[in-house]
């Protein structure tokens, strides 16, 4: 029996190593000769792969289709925007264009100029066409994107998307690299949308010919160029040798490898195979003590709340008792380790126009109690639904907890991401413990989502107020922007201090590990960043 | 046995119609929508109606399916909404990492839990016997993923042996397989302990033995090959359990194969997806059911295919 059972164990590892051996088609790279390693102005290496794990493929890198976060980060790998923020700060810069565009006195008119040094990775240069076409591919219909706010304010923007016009009124060719775009309406923020992702430049003849499957083959002018990708298992980028700013990027390679257990890509990244990686709440001591990696932290432009649905807290007494029924400071120090600070408002501070000087909320649970007496609000039942997460459960049992005290049964369900959605776009998600992460650095991005009546509805907080809806209308079109900030200053004051429209809890510093010997990382306060910058210390 | 197959395969199209018309309708009665299920943030009503216009999915249901239903007859799974590739060519890519582990996993199954039953059978009673109902029980309790993670740790993190995951190294098929296999691997062997333990009270093994026959002769012409028949109904039963396996380890170990696409394609409600992908599975449940009841003959010459 002996030497039939060790006979069958051989012949199972033997076919299991056949087995990978031969379908193994990467073993190790064979050693290179050292190279003399080149180095930068600022010491910057050259040279390198950057390893990073993702939970999951995208489906597509088109920022028009794709409203992710890591579609975001990987286009600004790929792509480039007419405008950019310049370095971590909110300031707008010249990316694509020779100079930022000059707006006409009318304030609905800008004439744009490209530069003329930029090609795409296929080798066509970048002109005014390129741009044109990218702005109507993503008014298209047949295109089914999701990000037509970005360009909804140019004049004609509604008949494309209606299919009544093919061609956009509001673009006009001037020349090879100039145009000007001509808006419905003055529209305060619309600058700041040329420098979101969605807003990348996207080569003409070539996104053609491809149709619905350039995201899955997309070419840009961006840093780096997508060189191999291998379904659910790898993305990789080669660096863009002819890369329109001279002297970037530093990296050779750029690797993302598809891990979809938070456990896993953390046993990589503790291994050293990954050189960045979100912290899981049980590792975070070890990060920040210097165990495992370097802890990274940024400034991030969001904001944590909890949101009544209107249509079921009506009464803005009881929003006001469970705002002061929230001691936001203890949330904050307990679970989430004073890694924010607490909110006074919901557009986040930091941006042109936050309600920075507000008193704050106050937390008082005996004021709470009486308030709901007042309201004859007893045995109050509120139902919050939750998109899963540990520190999602971890704060929505705090709020639980608080409420509780005060005599309200804040019941969570946790949903899935799909019928969580499906819900909250219907309006019929009651409460939720949620977060706002800006688009674009104005308050227009947080009030007018949340709060003007129809956005408001697929937002779940059912606000409906026609002075609000006028006041948000009013201030997108303004080109006072001190006159502007105070609209948006008032209005959120009555928001939040009087109406209780929204509970604002507090901001979170954003934080990750690198390993050591990564440098350069340039996280923009939008949350959204690319490679460009990052080197790596020669091996 | 041509007609066998012929008749066995004919017999898996209602199955694979109740299948697929049981996936669509769970597919539109449970809550979420694909196109919503795209946007990260906000949505509005306008911009989903369009969307939802131009993927069709403001058809009747009923169209929708028998749309479906027609395009399969003729090897069309559809498109992904979200990458617009088309099914069969992702499940088709993905194909080949799942028969690996799963095909990698069943060897481990058949080769550890056999023998393991086996032994623990002739041993009866005595400490690799005990050993054995331990050691079965724990695999059969632990959930894979918490097995993988402990996996990972020792056998990737501390000592470096394997790769935590992923596939770009010869040994990335052992730690998966391993893994997955000896869950069912514990499963078989306490099958096969049993049946074993049946067969060996048998005459005829009493009888062989009076022969004079050798016992390791008694024990594998004798005793196992009688004892594989209910072992077998197991093992076919198992398959499907290695197929639901492989999901989560294909998950944990971040390799590329049905499971994740199938998973990827459950959260985004990515409707043509999920479909293509149950089915696909179905079909294999079918096919390997008719090879697990084809080798019945092969163990047993008394049962013939008709």
């Amino acid at each position: 029996m002996k030497k039939y059972l060790s006979f069958v164990i051989a012949l199972l590892m033997v076919t299991m190593l056949v087995s990978t051996a031969c379908t193994a088609k990467k073993v190790e790279n064979p050693p290179q000769p050292k190279a003399e390693v080149k180095k930068g102005p600022n010491g910057e290496v050259y040279g390198g792969t950057y390893h990073i794990a993702i939970n999951s493929e995208p489906p597509v890198i088109d920022p028009q289709v794709d409203t992710t976060l890591q579609v975001y980060n990987l286009s600004r790998n790929i792509f480039n925007t007419l405008i950019r923020y310049k370095g971590n700060s909110l300031e707008l810069e010249p990316e694509l264009l020779a100079e930022m565009p000059k707006t006409e006195a009318d304030n609905v008119t800008y004439h744009f100029k490209l530069r003329n040094d930029v090609k795409f990775t296929n080798g066509t240069p970048l002109m005014a066409k390129d741009v044109k076409y990218t702005v109507e591919r993503m008014l298209n219909p047949t295109t089914k994107a999701q990000n037509t706010w970005v360009y909804e304010e140019i004049k004609g923007a509604q008949d494309v998307i209606d299919k009544k016009a093919t061609e956009l009124a509001g673009f006009k060719i001037t020349g090879d690299y100039t145009f000007d775009l001509i808006l419905e309406r003055p529209f305060g923020p619309f600058l700041s949308n040329l420098a979101t992702p969605p807003a990348s430049i996207y080569p003409a003849d070539y996104a053609k010919q491809q149709g619905d499957q350039f995201g899955r083959k997309p070419i840009g002018s961006g840093p780096f160029k997508v060189a191999d990708w291998k379904a659910n298992e790898l993305l990789a980028l080669d660096k863009n040798a002819d890369y329109f700013e001279k002297g970037f990027p530093f990296l050779d390679k750029v690797e993302y490898k598809v891990i979809k257990e938070e456990a896993t890509r953390w046993l990589e990244f503790a291994k050293g195979n990954t050189d960045e990686e979100s912290i899981p709440t049980a590792e975070f001591d070890a990060v920040a003590k210097g165990q495992t990696g370097v802890l990274l932290k940024y400034v991030a432009l969001n904001t944590y709340y909890l949101a009544l649905n209107q249509d079921v807290v009506k009464d803005k007494r009881v929003r006001q008792a469970i705002s002061m029924a929230i001691d936001r400071k203890k949330i904050l120090s307990v679970v989430r380790h004073d890694q924010g600070v607490v909110a006074k408002s919901f557009v986040t501070p930091g941006i042109p126009g936050a309600l920075t000087n507000a008193a704050g909320f106050e937390y008082n649970p005996e004021k709470a109690k009486q308030l709901l007496k007042d309201a004859g609000a007893t045995g109050l039942k509120i139902e919050a639904w939750q998109r899963g997460g540990d520190k999602v459960v971890d704060d929505s049992l705090a709020i639980q907890q608080m409420l509780k005290d005060i005599g309200i049964d804040w019941t969570v369900k946790i949903v899935d991401k799909a019928t969580f959605n499906d819900a909250r776009s219907k309006g019929n998600v009651p409460s939720n413990f949620g977060n706002w992460w800006a688009d674009y650095p104005d308050p227009d991005n947080y009030l007018y989502t949340y709060f003007q009546s129809k956005s408001s509805k697929s937002m779940s907080v059912n606000y409906n107020n026609a002075d609000a809806d006028k006041i948000l209308a009013d201030a997108r079109g303004l080109a006072d922007q001190s006159k502007r900030q105070k609209m948006y200053q008032d209005l959120e004051t009555k928001l939040l201090y009087d109406e209780y429209a929204l509970i604002p809890l507090f901001h979170l510093y954003e934080y990750y590990a690198a390993q050591k010997g990564v440098h350069g990382n340039l996280a923009n306060p939008t949350g959204v960043g690319g490679l460009k910058t990052v080197w790596k210390d020669a091996k | 046995m041509l007609p066998y197959i012929l008749r066995r395969l004919w017999a898996g199209i209602p199955v694979l119609i109740g299948v697929s018309l049981i996936t669509f309708v769970l597919m539109h009665v449970v809550p979420g929508d694909p196109v919503v299920s795209m946007f990260s943030k906000r949505a509005d009503v306008e911009t989903i109606a369009r969307i939802r216009h131009e993927m069709g999915l403001d058809r009747p249901l009923p169209v929708q399916y028998g749309d479906f239903v027609w395009d399969a007859v003729r090897g069309d799974l559809g498109s992904s909404f979200r990458s617009h590739e088309p099914v069969t060519g992702m499940i088709a890519h993905a194909l080949p990492t799942t028969v690996r582990l799963t095909g990698s996993a069943a060897l481990v199954m058949l080769f550890l839990g056999i023998p393991a039953g086996v032994l623990a059978a002739l041993k009866r009673n005595s400490w690799i016997d005990y050993m054995s109902t331990v050691t079965t029980l724990s695999f059969i309790s632990a959930p894979i993923f918490w097995v993988a993670i402990i996996a990972q740790i020792i056998f990737g993190l501390k000592l470096g042996w394997l790769p935590i995951s992923g596939k770009d190294h010869a040994l990335w098929l052992v730690m998966p397989a391993l893994v997955l296999g000896t869950r069912y691997a514990a499963s078989i062997a306490r099958y096969t302990r049993s049946a074993m333990l049946e067969v060996l009270n048998q005459d005829y093994v009493r009888t062989a033995r009076a022969k004079g026959l050798m016992e390791r002769r008694v024990i594998m012409k004798h005793a196992l090959k009688n004892a594989l028949v209910p072992v077998l109904t197991v093992v076919g039963l198992e398959i499907g359990g290695l197929l639901t396996g492989s999901i989560l380890t294909e998950s944990v170990f971040g390799l590329p194969g049905v499971g994740l696409v199938t998973i990827d394609s459950i959260g985004a409600r990515d409707f043509p997806v999920i479909q293509g992908t149950v089915l696909f599975t179905a079909v294999i449940y079918v096919i390997m059911n008719m090879l697990v009841d084809i080798s019945y003959s092969l163990v047993d010459p008394r049962i013939r295919m008709s």
